[in-house]
């Protein structure tokens, strides 16, 4: 038998040591582990039954941040910005019932939410659905693969940004379009956070290996809505409602530390709600400009009365003043009393005078009656009297004989194109009281 | 909705069960055969421990995960304000005018949420289309009634179309109508081409 030396005596002990803690320590481990196992299934099946954690989302507005710190600062939006930005929500629908008979009837929903994580207008985008008819929700048989690609084949598709929508669903393949199906996730917009809201709810019928699951796709989402636009209390309209979307969408939370997508797998419950904004009209659609994309069946001239040319270069909205016009509440013309002239002179009220300047495309005539004249003494126009303010044309009328005095520069800078007036009435002119050449008519 | 085909259904779920079982089994049959021999005992029993620190590892995160859930609301909705207006201002509307019954004029009518307060004998107001103040305007007790007058020109600048749009706001006491109404045809499509180019808000301001 070989000499074992003290070396090797001592390595022989310090494994065997080794050896016994490992598995006092194994041991340990394992009873810890046998223990958790435990109080995990302890905890599952008898504690948590009576314990029940809610998780609740809120879709509020969807307008991106910048925006909102914009109008917190009223003057840093323009009025068109206003009206295009201050409404925006997750889910819009516009329906004409056509109820009325007098066109076709029109269902749409569109989605509202952003490209990115920075929730800034410039990611703004929305993807929209159309029917033209009443759409009645129908079951597609499928494998649950098929069932998450599946685009309902009934609806036109579009997509927005900007206001200006284009249909580039092509088919079941090879779209640039959005294709809404439940594959499809949204970033919107939760306390100024980005979230993640995706179509994943189904039901499951039967037993066991007996039971068949259903997969819902946007065509029942679609039913859905406009079933609860058509039983809302308020009738037709424009107005606002909230929706459970808890059966159909489920919504994850952005980590920024992680930079992913996590799922709350740890509520019992959990509720989403949103705004939906509709229009519900009693009247059928007739043209484009009523669908929310601009465009009904893909076609932007879609219109049932389009008769005669419309096309023109500019509008002109046409002002008609005369003694008793107010603008903002503003007497337009200021009347004076000259001792020398024996009456009363007309001119423009200064503040009337900015009022009409904001406003741009503009035609402004003036028609004084002059009535009788020891009931409504008006002689003529002041001196300056509608200096520098563009004016289309001036009628007078009067039931007496009278002159009527045109003071200095008093038509001077009005661009003034006709002049009518009665045979009772004289014209007086001043050398210079206007510096442009008008058609004079005298009836 | 996608429903699967119940009989794929049952036999996917049908074949599922028969796998699951033949791996048990095969398990069950490698357990017992490991379980003779004195040197595949001890793996079979390394790997039951690694099997098990794994799952109470597992369990561990999974109860702490459990204790410390918490209930929790993100976001809010309050649309109160949506159900009433202070002032009536409406932007963004599509203008379609429709014939009336005895096809004499033609009108858009829409109805939107109540205005709360309106009151044309208390206080004066003024009205406002697309950013021009409407002075052909009276005022009643809870209504309002006006005229637009519109013209066309074309790129020579003479004047196409000429017509007038008759205005009626009425203040209910659960919602606030709106109805624009024009004579002919013409009218109506030359105003609904307006208010397409250039969209269509009114805004209705009382004056302090």
């Amino acid at each position: 038998m070989p000499k074992s030396t003290p070396n090797t005596y001592k390595k022989r002990t310090s494994k065997k040591t080794f050896n016994r803690i490992g598995r006092v320590l194994l041991v340990l481990l394992m009873t810890l582990a046998v223990i958790m196992i435990t109080v995990n299934a302890y905890y599952y099946y008898v504690v948590k039954p009576f314990r029940t954690v809610v998780g609740i989302n809120n879709i509020s507005d969807q307008i991106g941040v910048d925006i909102i710190d914009k109008m917190q600062k009223e003057d840093e939006l323009s009025e068109q910005e206003k009206q295009e930005f201050e409404e925006r929500w997750f889910l819009n629908v516009n329906y004409y019932s056509n109820d009325a008979n007098n066109g076709i009837e029109l269902q749409e929903m569109r989605l509202d939410y952003f490209t990115g994580f920075e929730l800034t207008s410039n990611q703004y985008r929305s993807s929209g659905m159309q029917y033209v008819g009443n759409f009645k929700t129908y079951d597609n048989y499928g494998s649950s693969s098929e069932a998450e690609q599946y685009v309902v084949s009934d609806f036109i598709y579009y997509d927005t940004t900007n206001g200006i929508s284009w249909n580039g669903y092509a088919g079941k393949y090879g779209s640039v379009a959005t294709k809404l199906n439940r594959n499809e996730k949204f970033i919107i917009k939760i306390d100024n956070e980005p979230y993640l809201i995706q179509l994943t709810g189904s039901i499951t019928k039967g037993w066991w290996i007996f039971s068949v699951r259903g997969y819902f796709d946007y065509g029942d989402v679609f039913a859905s809505v406009i079933n609860a636009v058509k039983s809302n209390s308020a009738g037709y309209g424009d107005y606002y409602i909230t929706l459970d979307l808890s059966t159909f969408f489920s919504i994850s939370k952005y980590d920024t530390t992680s930079g992913t997508f996590v799922k709350d797998d740890v509520s019992d419950v959990i509720k989403n709600y949103c705004v939906l904004k509709f229009h519900y009209d009693r009247n059928g659609a007739r043209n484009a400009t009523q669908s929310m994309f601009n465009c009904i069946e893909s076609d932007a001239n879609y219109d049932l009365d389009k008769t005669i040319d419309t096309t023109y270069w500019q509008e002109r909205i046409v002002y008609n003043i005369d003694l008793n016009t107010k603008i903002k509440n503003v007497d337009v013309l200021n009347k004076r009393y000259s001792e020398a002239y024996g009456g009363y002179l007309i001119s423009l009220n200064p503040l009337a005078k900015a009022y009409f300047e904001e406003m741009e495309r503009t035609r402004i005539n003036l028609k004084l009656n002059l009535g009788l004249l020891r009931a409504n003494n008006i002689i003529g126009f002041d001196y300056g009297a509608f200096k520098d303010f563009e004016l289309n044309s001036i009628e007078l009328l009067s039931v007496d004989e009278r002159n009527f005095y045109l003071l200095e520069e008093s038509l001077v800078d009005t661009k003034l194109k006709s002049f009518k007036y009665n045979s009772k009435i004289t014209l007086v002119k001043s050398d210079n009281f206007s510096d442009n050449a008008f058609v004079e008519v005298i009836s | 909705m996608i429903p699967q085909l119940a009989c794929f259904t049952f036999l996917d779920k049908l074949g599922n069960i028969i796998l699951g079982s033949v791996i048990a089994v095969a398990f069950v049959i490698c357990f017992v055969i490991m379980a003779k021999y004195k040197h595949s005992r001890k793996i079979l029993t390394y790997i039951l421990c690694v099997a098990t620190l794994m799952i109470g590892l597992a369990s561990s995160i999974n109860f702490i995960r459990m204790i410390t859930a918490k209930s929790y609301e993100n976001g809010s909705i309050d649309i109160t304000n949506k159900f009433s207006q202070e002032e009536y201002n409406i932007k963004n509307l599509a203008i379609t005018f429709y014939p009336t019954e005895n096809a004499q004029s033609f009108v858009f009518e829409n109805d939107s949420v109540k205005t709360d307060d309106f009151n044309g004998e208390k206080y004066n107001y003024i009205l406002k289309i697309n950013n021009h103040y409407i002075t052909d305007c009276e005022i009643n007790a809870g209504s309002i009634s006006a005229k637009m007058n519109l013209e066309l020109n074309d790129s020579l600048g003479n004047v196409t179309y000429s017509g007038t749009m008759n205005i009626l706001i009425s203040f209910y006491s659960d919602r606030t109508n709106l109805k624009l109404s024009v004579k002919t045809t013409t009218d109506a499509q030359a105003f609904t081409k307006y208010f397409q180019d250039n969209t269509f808000s009114l805004e209705v301001i009382k004056l302090l």
